[in-house]
C-alpha cells in the first residue's frame, strides 16, 4: 500500500509535468522561438524530479529536526530579495544570474509548511499554537508582501488557516482567523483599484476582456481540442498563456476530454496525499505535513482552474506542475519529495 | 527544539486549554470534500464551455476578432502577336506604419529596423512606405518584430511594369488603384479594361491583439479570378515601325 501511494504521487507528478510541457509548447506555436521555453521547462522538470526523489529518500526525521533551520534559511532568502533581487513586472521576486532566475517564494513552500507544522506540533496549548503559528505566517507574509506578490501571499495565508483547521484548533481561533483574513481582504480591495476592477469584472463577466478571452480559449477547444500548434486564441489573445492562463491554453489544445484527464490526475495526486495523511501508522507530524502539502497543491490548483473557467475573479496564480516556471516546478518537486519522505515516518 | 523551554512551559501552564494532539480527521475529510466539490464545479463549467455554451461564445469571438478582406486579382498581361510580354504586373511588399506613425515606434524597434535595413527615415507619414520593395528574406526577418506588436505592417502592392520600349509605354497607358484594384485610366489599359481587369476574391482571417493576421485562421471565401491576357495583332517591331517612323 505504501509503495502504491508513493508510486501514485510520482506517477501523477510526471504525467502532469508532461501536460505542462505540452501546454507551453502549444502556447508558443506562433512565437519566433517556439521551443525556447519548452527546453527550459524540460530542464526544470528533470531537476524537480531528481530533487523530489532525493528528498523522498532522506528520512523525514532529518527534515523534522532541522525544520526551523530550513524554514529560516528560506525566509532569509525571501527577506533579502528587496536588496539584491531583480524586478520583473513590478515585482521584486527573483534572484537573477544571466539567463538563470530563481523565485525563492515558490521554492520555499515546502519549507514554510515544514516550519508551520513544527510550530503547531511544538506547543501543547491551543492559544500558544495559534499565536506562534500566526506570528510565523505573518513574518512570511510580510517578507512576500514587500515584493509585492499578493497571489503567493494569499496561498501562504490560506495554507496556514486550513492547516490549523485540519490540526484541530478551536473554533474561536478559526473564527478569529476568518475575521482577520476577511478584514485584510476588504482593506486590500478598498485600497487597490486594480483589485476592485478584477472583482467588478468577475461580477459582470461580459465587461471583462480578460475573462472573455479565457472563456473563448476554452470554448474553442471543444470536446477534443484544436490539436497542437492550432491553439490560435491562446497564442493571440489570452494573457500569459503558458503561465497564469495555462489551463485555458491546455483546454484549447486538448479539449475538455484532455483537460478532464488533467483534472483527474490532480484528484489522483491529492487522493494519494490525503490517503497518506489519513494513515494511522504515521507520526502526527508526518500526517499534518502531508495534509498541508495536499492543501497547498489543492488550493492553488482550484484557484487557477477556477479563474481560467471564469468561476473566480482573476488572481494571477500559476497551475502547479503545469504552468511555465522552473522555480514553481522545482518548488512542487521539493514539496512532494518532503511528502514522500513523511510517508515513510512511522510511529515507534 | 525551540529555545526557551522554561518560558514555553510557564506560558503553557498559565494559558488556554490543551490542544488536540492528533490531526482532526473529520475536518480533513470535510476539506477534501470541499476540494472535490470545487473540482466538480470546474468539470461542469468545462463541460458547458465545450458543449451547450460553445457556439454562443465562439460567435462572440468571431465577431470580436474576425475580419473580411479582399484578395486582389492579378491584372492580365499585354502580349504582342508573337507572344512577347509587353506589359505585366509584379507583386511588391512595402513596410508601412500601422496608423499612428513614428510616435508609436519604440527605441528597440527602431534599432532592430536600422540593423535590418541600415539608415531609415522614420519621420515619413503613415501613408508613405517606410521601406519599399522588401525582399522575401526581409519579410521573414520582420516577422518576429510584427508578432511582438510593433506598430508596423507589410502591405502588398501590384505594380504595372512595361517592357523597355517608349512606344509601348506611350500606347499602353496608365493604371490607377481604385479600392485596391488596378484600373486602366488611359491607352490600351482603359480600352481593354473589362478583359484585363480580374475579379477580386474575398477571404476572412482572425486578427491577433496587435492586429496581425493569424495565418492558420485564414478562410478563403471566394478565390480571385485573374484578368485575361490581351494579345495584340502586331509584333513589337511592327508597332515600333508603325508609331515611331511617322514621328521621325
Amino acid at each position: 500500500m505504501k509503495f502504491s501511494l508513493r508510486g501514485t504521487i510520482v506517477f501523477s507528478m510526471i504525467l502532469l509535468s508532461f501536460f505542462g510541457l505540452l501546454t507551453i509548447m502549444s502556447s508558443q506555436s506562433e512565437a519566433a522561438s517556439p521551443y525556447y521555453l519548452v527546453i527550459r521547462q524540460l530542464f526544470a522538470f528533470v531537476t524537480a524530479l531528481v530533487l523530489m526523489l532525493l528528498c523522498g529518500a532522506v528520512p523525514f526525521s532529518f527534515f523534522r529536526k532541522n525544520a526551523l533551520l530550513l524554514a529560516g534559511i528560506s525566509l532569509l532568502a525571501v527577506l533579502i530579495l528587496p536588496l539584491c533581487g531583480t524586478r520583473i513586472n513590478g515585482m521584486c521576486g527573483w534572484f537573477r544570474y544571466g539567463s538563470f532566475s530563481l523565485q525563492p517564494t515558490e521554492i520555499a513552500k515546502g519549507f514554510f509548511l515544514l516550519g508551520a507544522v513544527f510550530i503547531l506540533k511544538h506547543f501543547q496549548k491551543e492559544s500558544l499554537q495559534y499565536i506562534a503559528g500566526l506570528g510565523y505566517t505573518l513574518l512570511w507574509l510580510g517578507a512576500i508582501l514587500i515584493q509585492p506578490d499578493f497571489g503567493t501571499s494569499f496561498i501562504y495565508l490560506a495554507t496556514f488557516i486550513l492547516l490549523i483547521f485540519t490540526a484541530g484548533i478551536g473554533w474561536k481561533w478559526l473564527l478569529g482567523s476568518a475575521v482577520l483574513a476577511g478584514g485584510t481582504a476588504f482593506l486590500f480591495i478598498k485600497t487597490h483599484p486594480y483589485a476592485q476592477g478584477r472583482l467588478q469584472a468577475f461580477l459582470n463577466p461580459s465587461s471583462s476582456w480578460h475573462l472573455q478571452q479565457l472563456e473563448l480559449a476554452s470554448a474553442r477547444g471543444g470536446w477534443f481540442g484544436s490539436k497542437l500548434g492550432q491553439a490560435l486564441w491562446s497564442n493571440a489573445y489570452v494573457p500569459l498563456p503558458y503561465n497564469d492562463s495555462a489551463y485555458a491554453t491546455l483546454t484549447e489544445t486538448i479539449g475538455f476530454a484532455g483537460a478532464l484527464l488533467v483534472l483527474l490526475l490532480f484528484v489522483l495526486m491529492l487522493g494519494a496525499l490525503s490517503m497518506t495523511a489519513l494513515r494511522r501508522d504515521l507520526t502526527e507530524y508526518a500526517k499534518l505535513f502531508v495534509a498541508g502539502a495536499a492543501i497547498i497543491i489543492g488550493i492553488q490548483t482550484l484557484l487557477h482552474i477556477g479563474v481560467n473557467l471564469s468561476l473566480l475573479p482573476p488572481t494571477g496564480l500559476t497551475l502547479p506542475l503545469i504552468s511555465y516556471g522552473g522555480s514553481s516546478l522545482v518548488g512542487c518537486g521539493i514539496l512532494l519529495g518532503l511528502a514522500l519522505s513523511a510517508s515513510g515516518e512511522k510511529q515507534s | 527544539m525551540l529555545p526557551g523551554g522554561f518560558l514555553r512551559r510557564e506560558l503553557e501552564e498559565k494559558t488556554g486549554k490543551q490542544a488536540m494532539q492528533t490531526m482532526n480527521h473529520t475536518r480533513f475529510l470535510f476539506l477534501l470534500l470541499s476540494f472535490s466539490a470545487g473540482f466538480l464545479c470546474c468539470a461542469v463549467k468545462g463541460c458547458r464551455l465545450a458543449g451547450p455554451d460553445r457556439e454562443t461564445i465562439l460567435a462572440r469571438g468571431e465577431k470580436f476578432a474576425r475580419t473580411w478582406r479582399s484578395l486582389p486579382a492579378k491584372r492580365g498581361r499585354i502580349l504582342d502577336r508573337k507572344g512577347k510580354v509587353l506589359v505585366w504586373s509584379e507583386l511588391y511588399c512595402d513596410l508601412h506604419y500601422k496608423e499612428a506613425g513614428e510616435s508609436e515606434l519604440g527605441e528597440d524597434e527602431q534599432h532592430a529596423l536600422i540593423e535590418m535595413f541600415g539608415k531609415l527615415d522614420f519621420s515619413v507619414p503613415p501613408s508613405t512606405p517606410l521601406r519599399r520593395h522588401l525582399r522575401p528574406d526581409e519579410v521573414i526577418a520582420l516577422e518576429p518584430l510584427l508578432l511582438k506588436g510593433a506598430p508596423l505592417q507589410i502591405r502588398v502592392r501590384h505594380e504595372r511594369v512595361v517592357c523597355n520600349s517608349d512606344t509601348v509605354r506611350r500606347l499602353a497607358g496608365k493604371v490607377a488603384l481604385r479600392n485596391g484594384v488596378q484600373c486602366g485610366i488611359s491607352g490600351w489599359e482603359l480600352e481593354n479594361e473589362l478583359l484585363l481587369r480580374g475579379l477580386p476574391g474575398r477571404f476572412s482571417v482572425l486578427l491577433d491583439r496587435f492586429g496581425n493576421y493569424m495565418p492558420k485562421s485564414f478562410k478563403l471565401i471566394a478565390p480571385p479570378s485573374n484578368g485575361k491576357d490581351l494579345k495584340l495583332k502586331e509584333t513589337l517591331e511592327e508597332l515600333e515601325q508603325k508609331y515611331t517612323e511617322p514621328a521621325l
